[in-house]
Formats: C-alpha cells, sequence, structure tokens
C-alpha cells in the first residue's frame, strides 16, 4: 500500500522537475541559491560533463539536522516560509520548497551535511523510487551536495538537452551572474579539474576586474539614481565595449538575476545616440525595489518579474544610465590641450618575482601590479587563482584558455577594437608646441600624443560637434542665425512639408527661419551661423530626408533625431581637405564636447596606437 | 624647334602661363604647356578648359617648330636654376624629346605631339586685332562690346569684390564676380548672401559697352588681382550670347569662361532709408572687434553692437565657456538705443577691406533684418558693402 501512495508522488514530482529543473543550469542555480540561503561565504562548484554526468556543489553555511535532510527532499517542503502572507516579502531565494524534490526526482542525489553544532554530519542518499537512505557520515560544516546523471531516468528530458558546450555556457553565465550579484562571496568554479575561476570575496567592481580583466573594468561608469521607492545602480560601460550580443547585459532585481525586455531597452535607449542599432551596450545593474511591488512567482525559474508599475521603472532606469552618460566625460584622460595622452601602465622585467614571465605590468598610479594574463593574444581573460600560487595551474593554461573559448563561445580576438586608448592619464606635460597634423586621404587626422599616434575621424568628429551644439541650441530655444541678402526659396515633396510644419520650432532654433510660401515651397531667410560652408540651403534639404529616414530606425525624440541629422549633413565631408588650422580647431572643439570619442551613430571618432603597441608590432619588444 | 633665351625672361612666361595649367587632370595634354616658335616669337599656351592663357616672349629662334611640353618638370628645372644666364631649348619633330641645355649640363624630358593638344580655334580667331590693339584709342576698331581698364583700375575692381564671392555650387551665379558695364562706370558685383560688396570704376568719357552684364569666375577675377599690365577687355560670343571673356594685357592673353547664370538682384537688396548713419576710426573699431571677438564663441563668432549716447558699444559672448567682453568706442550717435549682431568676421573683412589711406568708416543702419551698409566715405559710391546681420532673440 505504502509503494501505490508514494508513486504519484514521483510522478508529480517529475511533472514539477520538468518546470523547475530544465537543465543542470538550473540545478546549479538552484542549489546555489540554497547554498546563498543557509548563509555560507564560498561556494565551490565542479561540473562534469556539462553538469549532465555530476554537479558537485560544496558550501559552508549552516546546514541542516537530521530530520530537516529527510524533509528538505520532499515537496512543498520548505524552511522559509510559513504562510502564504509571508509570499509577499520574499528575502530569501528559496521559498516554494520545491528545488530539492525536483531535483531528486530526476537524478541521483547525495547530501552531506553537518551544522556547527554537531560533531557527526549527516549523508542522504536518494534515488527516484527508491526508499531514502540516511545515515552518519563524516564532514565539514556546511552541505555538500552531489547531483549524479541528470534526466537519466526521464529519457525525453535528457534528449532535450543541448550540447556539452551550450549547456556549460549556461551553466557560466549562471554562474558569473552570482558571482556578480555576491561580489562579497568566494566562488570557485571548476570544468572538471580545469579551474574556470576563483574569484576572492571582493567589492563589485574587483569583482567586474576579476571577471573580465582590466579593460572592462577600467571602461565602466557608475551608475546611481534613488528615490523613495527604487534604487538603481551598479556599472554601465563605455560605448566602445559595445558587443554584437547580448552576453555583457545584467539587471538584478533584489540581488537575483531577472531578464526584463522593457529594462533593457530603457538602458539601450539612453544609449542611442552613441550605438550602432545593432550594438549591445555592457551593464550590470541592480535595481533595488519594495518586494510588494513586483512578482516573481510568474515563472518557475523566477527570472522572470511583473513590475506593478513597469512605466515608472522605465523612466527611471533610463534617466539612470542617461545622466552617468550625460555626466561621463566619457573620454576622460584624453588631454587636447597639452597634447598628451599616456598610459598610466609601465613595464617591469622582473625574472626573480616569477619565473614563468619576464615582466610584470604596473598600474604606476596605483602602484598595482597587473599581472600579465594577455598570454595567447588575448585581450581579457579570467584571472589566475587568488588562492594558488600561480605556477600550480601553469600545466593548464592551454585548457584555461578553451574554457574561456566554451564560455565565451567566441575568438578571444573579437574585442581587438578595444585597444584600451581612453585608459589614458597625462604625463609630465611639456610644452610640445609644435605638434604637426596630418590629414590621411583627406578622410582622418593624425596627430602625436605623449604615447603615440592618434587617429581622428574628420566627418565623425565635426558631425559630433555639431550634433552637440544642435542639441543645446534647440533645447536653448533661440538660435544664432545669420540672416540672408537673398532668400532662398526651396521646393519640398508634402511628406517633408508636413515634417518642416512639424519640426518648425526645432529647425528655427537650429538656425533655419522660412516662411511657407505655398503648399510646395518654403522660402529660406536665415541659415545656421555654425556651418556656413556654402552649402547650407543644401543641408536643410539633406536634413529633412535623413530625418525622415532616421525616424523609422531612431528610437528617440524628434531633438534628437533632428540633431543627428542636422550634424550628420552639417559635417565636414570625408574628402574635403582641411588646413592645419581647421584640424586644430577642430581638436580643440572635439575636446569640449560631452562625449568627444563616438559619433551620433556610434562609430568611434578617436583611435590611439601606443608606442608601446608599435614597438610590439615592429617587434621591438615582445 | 630651337631657341635660346634668357632664363629670367622665360621664367616670366611660365609664371603667367602656368596658372592656367591644372596640377593633375584627366587629360594629361592638359599637364604640358603648349609651345611654338615662329621666327623670334615664342608662344605657350596653357589651359584647363575654363581658363586659358596665352602668353608669348621673344627669343633667339633657331629652328620653327611645336611641343608639348610636360609643365611641372620644366618650372622645376627653370627654378632650380635660379634664373640665371641663358638657355637652349631643342625639341625634334618625329619624337618630341625635349632637351635644355646650360652651362652646367643638359636634361631630358619627354614632351608630346602638339596635334594631341586641345582644339583652341575659336578663342583665338580675333587674336590678331586685339593683340596689336593696346591702346584704348583703337578699340573701336573691333567691337563696342569692349573695355579699357588701366592695371590699377581692374586690381582694384578684383581685389575688393574677391573675399565676398559664395563657395555655394548650389547657387552658381553667386561664386563669380558680376561686371555691370553701364558706358561711363562698371560695377563689379560680389555676394555669398551674408554680405555683399559693390566696387565702382568710372570714366569721365562713355569707355564701356552701354548695358551689358557678364559673372566672371572667382579664379578669374584671382588672376585678375595679379595683372603687371594694363587691360584691354572683349567678349566671345556664341550665337549672340557671351560664352567667354578675354583679356589681352602685355603679351599675355587670358580667356575665361563666363557664369552663364542670373545675378541676383542687388539693387533691390541695398538699403536707401537709412535710419542712422555713423562715422567712425576705422582702425579703432577694427582693433577693438578683434579683442572682443576673442571672447564670443568660436563657433557662432557673433559680436553685438549697441548704439547710445555716441557711443558703440561692442560686446561678445560665449555662453557656453562663460566668456564675455565688452568695449566702446565713440561716434556720432545720440538718438534712441539701437541693438544689432552680426558675424565679427564679416564686419572685420568689410573694414580690412577698406582703402589703408582712408581712416574713416561710415556705417549706415536700418532695421535689424535688413542689412547694414559700410562705405569708406560717406558722399562716395566707389566702393559699397552690405552685410547682413545676425537674428538676436
Ligand atoms: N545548502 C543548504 N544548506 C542548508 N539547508 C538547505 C540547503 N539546501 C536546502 N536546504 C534546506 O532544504 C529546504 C528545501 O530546499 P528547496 O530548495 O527544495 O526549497 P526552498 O529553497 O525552500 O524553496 P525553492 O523551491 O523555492 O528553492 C530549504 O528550505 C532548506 O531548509
Ligand atoms: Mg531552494
Amino acid at each position: 500500500m505504502q509503494k501505490i501512495k508514494i508513486l504519484p508522488d514521483v510522478v508529480a514530482n517529475q511533472i514539477a522537475a520538468g518546470e523547475v529543473v530544465q537543465r543542470p543550469e538550473s540545478v546549479i542555480k538552484e542549489l546555489i541559491e540554497n547554498s546563498l540561503d543557509a548563509g555560507s561565504d564560498s561556494i565551490f562548484v565542479v561540473v562534469k560533463g556539462a553538469g549532465k554526468q555530476l554537479i558537485h556543489i560544496v558550501d559552508n553555511g549552516f546546514g541542516m539536522s537530521k530530520e530537516d535532510l529527510l524533509l528538505s527532499v520532499r515537496r512543498h517542503a520548505t524552511s522559509k516560509i510559513y504562510s502564504s502572507d509571508d509570499l509577499e516579502r520574499i528575502i530569501t531565494y528559496g521559498f516554494r520548497g520545491e528545488a530539492l524534490a525536483s531535483i531528486a526526482a530526476v537524478s541521483q542525489l547525495e547530501i552531506r551535511t553537518r551544522q556547527k553544532e554537531d560533531e557527526m554530519g549527516w549523508k542522504l542518499l536518494s534515488e527516484p523510487s527508491k526508499e531514502l537512505i540516511i545515515e552518519p557520515c563524516i564532514t565539514e560544516i556546511g552541505t555538500q551536495i552531489f547531483v549524479k546523471n541528470l534526466f537519466y531516468n526521464v529519457p525525453a528530458r535528457r534528449k532535450f538537452l543541448k550540447s556539452n558546450l551550450t549547456e556549460f555556457r549556461y551553466i557560466s553565465d549562471t554562474m558569473i551572474k552570482f558571482a556578480l550579484s555576491k561580489p562579497e562571496i568566494r566562488f570557485t568554479f571548476y570544468d572538471e579539474d580545469t579551474l574556470i575561476f576563483d574569484l576572492k570575496p571582493s567589492d563589485l567592481i574587483n569583482r567586474i576586474k576579476d571577471l573580465w580583466g582590466e579593460n572592462t573594468s577600467s571602461s565602466l561608469l557608475p551608475v546611481y539614481l534613488e528615490n523613495e521607492y527604487i534604487k538603481i545602480n551598479g556599472f554601465i560601460g563605455k560605448p566602445h565595449l559595445v558587443k554584437q550580443s547580448k552576453s555583457g547585459q545584467y539587471i538584478f532585481l533584489n540581488g537575483r538575476s531577472i531578464i526584463n525586455k522593457s529594462i533593457s531597452h530603457a538602458i539601450f535607449s539612453a544609449y542611442e545616440h552613441l550605438l550602432e542599432k545593432s550594438g549591445n551596450p555592457f551593464y550590470i545593474i541592480f535595481i533595488e525595489l519594495n518586494p510588494e511591488s513586483f512578482d516573481v512567482n510568474v515563472h518557475p525559474q523566477k527570472n522572470e518579474v511583473k513590475f506593478e508599475d513597469e512605466r515608472m521603472i522605465y523612466g527611471f532606469m533610463n534617466k539612470a544610465v542617461s545622466k552617468t552618460l550625460q555626466e561621463n566625460n566619457l573620454a576622460p584622460e584624453y588631454h587636447f590641450i597639452n597634447q598628451q595622452v599616456s598610459q598610466p601602465f609601465g613595464k617591469i622585467d622582473n625574472n626573480q618575482v616569477s619565473p614563468d614571465k619576464d615582466y610584470l605590468i604596473v598600474n604606476k598610479l596605483t602602484g598595482e601590479i597587473i599581472e600579465k594574463t594577455q598570454t595567447n593574444s588575448l585581450n581579457s581573460t579570467f584571472p589566475q587563482s587568488h588562492y594558488y600560487p600561480r605556477q600550480q595551474f601553469n600545466h593548464r593554461e592551454q585548457a584555461f584558455t578553451s574554457a574561456f573559448d566554451k564560455i565565451f563561445g567566441n575568438s578571444p580576438n573579437e574585442d581587438k577594437s578595444n585597444i584600451d586608448i581612453f585608459k589614458t592619464e597625462t604625463g609630465e606635460s611639456s610644452e610640445s608646441s609644435n605638434i604637426s597634423y596630418w590629414q590621411l586621404h583627406n578622410k582622418y587626422i593624425l596627430t602625436q600624443t605623449a604615447n603615440g599616434l592618434t587617429i581622428i575621424d574628420q566627418h565623425a568628429a565635426h558631425e559630433r560637434i555639431l550634433y552637440e551644439k544642435a542639441l543645446k541650441a534647440m533645447n536653448r530655444e533661440f538660435s544664432y542665425s545669420q540672416q540672408l541678402l537673398f532668400p532662398v526659396t526651396v521646393k519640398v515633396t508634402p511628406t517633408e512639408m508636413k515634417l518642416i510644419e512639424e519640426l518648425k520650432t526645432e529647425l528655427n532654433s537650429l538656425g533655419f527661419v522660412f516662411d511657407f510660401l505655398s503648399v510646395d515651397k518654403i522660402e529660406i531667410t536665415s541659415v545656421p551661423l555654425d556651418t556656413i560652408n556654402g552649402e547650407e540651403i543644401n543641408s536643410f534639404r539633406e536634413i529633412i530626408e535623413t530625418y525622415d529616414e532616421y525616424q523609422k530606425v531612431r528610437h528617440t525624440n524628434k531633438r534628437d533625431n533632428l540633431a543627428a541629422s542636422y550634424s550628420c549633413k552639417s559635417a565636414i565631408k570625408t574628402g574635403q581637405k582641411l588646413s592645419v588650422e581647421e584640424m586644430k580647431n577642430l581638436i580643440t572643439e572635439l575636446q569640449k564636447c560631452e562625449v568627444p570619442y563616438a559619433c551620433p551613430h556610434g562609430r568611434p571618432i578617436i583611435i590611439e596606437f601606443t608606442l608601446d603597441f608599435l614597438d610590439r608590432k615592429f617587434g621591438r619588444i615582445l | 624647334m630651337r631657341f635660346s633665351a634668357n632664363l629670367s625672361d622665360f621664367n616670366k612666361i611660365l609664371q603667367k602661363t602656368l596658372p592656367a595649367m591644372p596640377r593633375k587632370s584627366t587629360i594629361p595634354v592638359l599637364e604640358h604647356l603648349n609651345f611654338s616658335l615662329t621666327g623670334n616669337r615664342l608662344r605657350v599656351i596653357a589651359t584647363d578648359q575654363d581658363i586659358t592663357i596665352m602668353s608669348m616672349m621673344n627669343v633667339d629662334g633657331m629652328e620653327d617648330g611645336n611641343v608639348l611640353v610636360p609643365g611641372k618638370r620644366l618650372n622645376d628645372i627653370v627654378r632650380a636654376l635660379e634664373n640665371k644666364g641663358t638657355f637652349e631649348f631643342n625639341s625634334d619633330e618625329e619624337n618630341y624629346e625635349i632637351k635644355i641645355i646650360t652651362s652646367f649640363g643638359q636634361y631630358g624630358m619627354k614632351g608630346l605631339n602638339p596635334e594631341e593638344y586641345l582644339d583652341l580655334p575659336e578663342l583665338f580667331q580675333s587674336e590678331k586685332p586685339s593683340l596689336d590693339t593696346e591702346t584704348k584709342d583703337e578699340k573701336d576698331t573691333t567691337s563696342s562690346k569692349s573695355a579699357f581698364f588701366t592695371k590699377d583700375e581692374i586690381i582694384r575692381l578684383a581685389d575688393k569684390t574677391y573675399f565676398a564671392v559664395s563657395t555655394d555650387e548650389f547657387r552658381p551665379a553667386m561664386t563669380g564676380v558680376l561686371f555691370q558695364f553701364r558706358e561711363t562706370y562698371v560695377n563689379a558685383v560680389s555676394t555669398d548672401s551674408f554680405r555683399l560688396v559693390k566696387a565702382v570704376c568710372k570714366s569721365d568719357k562713355p569707355n564701356y559697352p552701354i548695358e551689358l552684364n557678364v559673372i566672371l569666375p572667382s579664379r578669374t577675377i584671382d588672376l585678375l588681382r595679379k595683372v603687371d599690365n594694363d587691360l584691354f577687355m572683349s567678349f566671345i560670343e556664341n550665337q549672340k550670347k557671351i560664352t567667354h571673356a578675354r583679356f589681352d594685357f602685355g603679351e599675355t592673353i587670358l580667356i575665361t569662361r563666363v557664369i552663364d547664370e542670373k545675378f541676383p538682384p542687388y539693387e533691390a537688396v541695398i538699403p536707401t532709408d537709412y535710419r542712422m548713419t555713423v562715422k567712425v576710426n576705422k582702425s579703432e573699431f577694427l582693433s577693438s572687434i578683434r579683442r572682443v571677438s576673442i571672447f564670443t564663441s568660436s563657433i557662432s563668432n557673433q559680436i553685438k553692437l549697441e548704439l547710445e549716447n555716441n557711443e558703440i558699444s561692442i560686446t561678445g559672448e560665449d555662453e557656453d565657456s562663460g566668456s564675455k567682453a565688452i568695449e566702446k568706442i565713440s561716434c556720432n550717435y545720440d538718438k534712441e538705443k539701437y541693438l544689432i549682431g552680426f558675424n565679427f568676421k564679416y564686419l572685420e573683412d568689410a573694414l580690412h577691406n577698406i582703402d589703408d589711406d582712408n581712416d574713416e568708416v561710415v556705417i549706415s543702419f536700418t532695421e535689424q533684418n535688413r542689412p547694414a551698409v559700410i562705405k569708406a566715405k560717406e558722399d562716395s559710391d566707389d566702393l559699397l558693402m552690405l552685410i547682413m546681420p545676425v537674428r538676436l532673440n
């Protein structure tokens, strides 16, 4: 009779497991959440066969008593909430009492656990459709869980799993999310015997550095905005950290990683004028919100949420990110005036300190030693262990690289464009008055900087200057406008006429003053003062045309659109010859811009080649 | 062909003709100078198809002939020879191998067959009469559509108008200088729509075509600023339409395409109903503008003039950087306060355009959306400039 009673339970658990446990990654997520709920500050994860063969998790949390251990694998057995009222304000990750039961239903599960006050621990062995086995055992304080042969009893589910590579990528993504949301916790992550990372307790920015390297962490801008309902903080990447995939985007709601299209869009649209349409900005954003104002229980994996007031969140997020982008001079250390650009990084030859490399990179400002991780031409990589002497892992160099590949699934050179030129600082200022300016193919301006060579895209630079001026002009609501002795009549199409009517105020504040002559004719009597280049009238037409196009693809407001089309059409063209004076002037004006390094379409304006880079290319240093 | 010549004279003819030779051309023969020798007369022609220059000089002719000479290389070697002594020029009529022989040595280059050069016959049809016609008395023998300018007159008209020519290719009429011949005077007018210049040249006799308008391209005007001789101007017509203007001066003929467009009706925008006219010291005013302009936005270039109590306050401001400057200079104005804004560059250009020996400038204003008029002297129309103000909000 007992058997009959148990069977439906097993079936019920299997069904529930289909929702909670979809893949090895979900097991890891549930188990780490349990470990965090148990107050652990160090969590160790090993996977074998992308978690299909084995998932092994070790924590140093408060463990379980024998009774709790037995209960833990039963459905709706949870120590975390007692009534449905509690559901309204969830502060732990777990609340359903479903995870372990679900896992137990689809794998061979072993839990070893010991509470601080106990001398001995307990070991529980669970297999679907079999009696639980519980026995005392010798184990550390905390809990260890082994999940073997996931879905071995549900072949349909097992077939549904993706390749090891893909499953591994899901797992590492989840690991990164935990690592980010809990920088104060040590996370150690192995793929079989290959160490993927061992992250020491730290703060967020250093955790980011540990995960992605200095290149990334030094290209971030802090975000912070708060009111009585909501608090947003975290970091956003400067536009050059843009990726073609969404892999560098993390949103946490009260510490829980979530996916939310609306919030992502709010962030993206704040970047709009800095990025290409297809670009994905890098961000790690934490939202804190009263648990009563959203619902996490809409999806079994808990990574989707429903907000009571989604529009408020959208607006607030957009504001927070816009504020940061505006406040930050995004190419802060490029000192145009002194013509000085220099890297704070220096190199010291050091054979003694560590025999496996011939030099160390030192941040001359902070004195911090940056390990030479850029071996194998990787631009960024996971850092070496902070717990073990570096040498111990030497033989893993190869595996290490491939683990990197596995995680990001892309060529390590993908971020090559990310030459860290903005990470610069003033060197000793020297009176370098006779800096030369070269124009390359009437397209790029080349100039010497303290540390090498800077190349500036003349059109993009001027576009940026005009774009910012235009936005300013429109916000000022009055214009600098040069009146014409001979007004110009322009014939326009009905659509253009509609646009012109709609944009009249904005066009006026840019400096275009005109009268409507007839249904298809306007007469321009005044043109912007700041772009007198003999093509104002032609520009006017083109601005209207471009505006019309932008309107279809950009999602920003009218002014931003108009500013972008205005600047694109009025800027110095590629192919235009510039005098030295003009080049100088352009660079001075560019320096005054708030965002001097990306044009309104997100293309870079400035690229620097350091002497160091050139020396390497020429084989002067290796 | 074969001749020998004095290097410094030869250099002069090169410098006269080279401005019409394009540095780079899709038609390679145009990068050559067209040489022909008849007796002791060497004729050199260069053209970029818009402007054609032909110049003549006397040489010691030894063998008549015709050849196209690579212009840049020839110019380079002549420069390097530093205008000293004489040289011999030599080319064979079969392979057009050119040799230049000097006391230093021999230089050879490949010329081209002159047959390959562009056909320019219609341009030089009237070559003989006008070349011989170097004085104004004989001009009546050609056509009534011609004019004589002294060197100073033509240089003045060109100099005064050149700077205000527009670069807007979409308004081609404004990319040249309008010459209006009115029997006893000529107006030269240029405008880029932001400002306008009119320079007048008068004669006591009916010396000019009675009623004729022609627009000369700005490059031609630039060349006319450098002529070294009195000049005779005539026109080449095709089906009653003027297609080219021709300038004969010294031993040189310059033929230029004219811009076949309608010049904007500029007379209509010159105000006559001045609200006020002030006189200021030109150099004082210029210096003030120069100092104040340092504090304007380098992009808007805007300065404001405020007239009140026999003073002009000149202010410049850059809101973005928070810089600001104000200066006052005296003037003869004591009516109600008047405020107007300008792009200071245009004011500077206009003031610079007034002759150095003229230390006063007369400025007349009407309304804020109509041009200010700047003249050298109150009672003279020799030089008149308009500047359109900036809109003030
Ligand atoms: N690593 C651990 N350390 C200590 N106790 C644990 C650990 N893992 C699980 N438990 C205990 O087992 C119970 C059941 O865990 P389970 O994950 O199934 O449910 P839950 O976390 O309460 O809710 P959820 O289903 O939402 O995760 C927990 O409530 C907790 O008391
Ligand atoms: Mg749980």
